[in-house]
């Protein structure tokens, strides 16, 4: 590709400063007269000083036009490069930062953080290393440490969480504690992960109700479970309200007292 | 320019005509000089170029001249009329 140099002569009959240029074998490119004095025209700008030369000791006052085209975005990237230069750093920065880990966190991980870290280092999560660990995979791996029953690994910013549920020692004493109802009302959903469920959806409790059973089937130790449950109550309306905190499913008048319907959750060592 | 040395040989006027100007003009919108020596007159009505023993007086409207190098000299614009006056 070649780039021009636009040039603008002024003088007397400026058409004698083209053969000027061509007595020293410079071609002309573009010529256009813009006034009776004005001729502007490109050279190739390998020969802008050449002509710079020629007009410096003629009568011509000579200009050189600020670039056009591709002459002109490429003036702009120099007279910009070093911003340029700084906008791709920081570009190319953010990219690689997206990647990288700046932090690990191990929330609830107790006595067996040690561990759960040193597996995570093992499959490259460390500090001021990219992040390339297939989190499902990890949390395979991590639940395999002893007591972790729930882990789940991602990344979120620069840094890498590890959630762990941990069978506790309190979870062990729990055996002979089973999940009660603290309220009356009906249950609205169960899930259990270990324990056997009392009662089943639909069922009406009553505060002091056993919604789970801490023995299973397997014969396992620790109940973890959560129930949901449709509670009534009847009542003066801010006595409702600071019943329910606000977080209720509806709150309604009913003759000459207040109704609020609210959801309670019940849960036992339930991650 | 193969052609215009093709005419020259045809015409047997490659000896007697050397180095005279040639030029040719394309619809009116293009034209082609060659062995122009200088350009004595340029504005966008009227062009006057000076070559070997003779000056050509192009006129038209809009004319421009889109290179001149080596001689060789390209006038883009309306040409209306070019034609041949003694020095």
């Amino acid at each position: 590709m070649t780039f021009f140099v636009r040039f603008s002569i002024r003088g007397i009959s400026p058409e004698r400063g083209l053969i000027k240029l061509h007595r020293q074998k410079i071609s002309v490119y573009n010529v256009v007269k813009r006034d009776k004095d004005r001729l502007c025209f490109s050279v190739k700008r390998k020969e802008e000083k050449k002509v710079i030369a020629i007009f410096a000791s003629s009568c011509y006052n000579i200009e050189k036009e600020p670039p056009q085209g591709w002459a002109k975005a490429l003036h702009m990237l120099k007279e910009r490069s070093g911003f340029l230069a700084g906008a791709l750093c920081s570009f190319l920065a953010i990219a690689l930062m997206q990647t990288l880990v700046l932090r690990v966190e191990v929330e609830g991980g107790g006595a067996r953080e040690g561990e759960i870290r040193a597996i995570l280092a093992e499959n490259g999560v460390r500090v001021w290393r990219p992040y390339t660990a297939d989190g499902a995979a990890l949390s395979v791996e991590v639940l395999s440490v002893r007591d972790v029953s729930f882990c789940s690994v991602y990344k979120e910013g620069f840094v890498v969480y590890a959630k762990i549920g941990l069978r506790s020692a309190e979870g062990e004493r729990a055996e002979a504690k089973p999940l009660l109802s603290d309220c009356d009302g009906v249950v609205e959903s169960i899930v259990v992960l270990s324990g056997t469920p009392a009662v089943s959806v639909g069922d009406a409790v009553k505060a002091g109700d056993v919604l789970v059973l801490p023995q299973d089937e397997a014969g396992s130790a620790v109940p973890s479970a959560r129930v949901s449950i449709l509670c009534t109550a009847y009542g003066d309306y801010f006595e409702l309200l600071l019943l329910t905190g606000g977080d209720h499913i509806s709150l309604e008048r009913e003759g000459d007292v207040w109704c609020a319907r609210y959801r309670r959750i019940q849960s036992i060592y339930f991650s | 320019m193969r052609l215009f040395d093709l005419i020259a040989s045809k015409t047997g006027a490659d000896e007697t005509l050397s180095g005279c100007v040639r030029y040719t003009v394309l619809d009116g919108k293009k034209a082609f000089f060659q062995n122009v020596k200088s350009i004595s007159e340029y504005a966008p009505e009227r062009l006057i170029l000076c070559a070997k023993g003779c000056c050509l007086v192009v006129s038209g409207e809009k004319l421009s001249l889109v290179s001149y190098c080596d001689g060789d000299l390209v006038v883009a614009g309306n040409i209306c009329a070019v034609e041949r006056c003694a020095l």
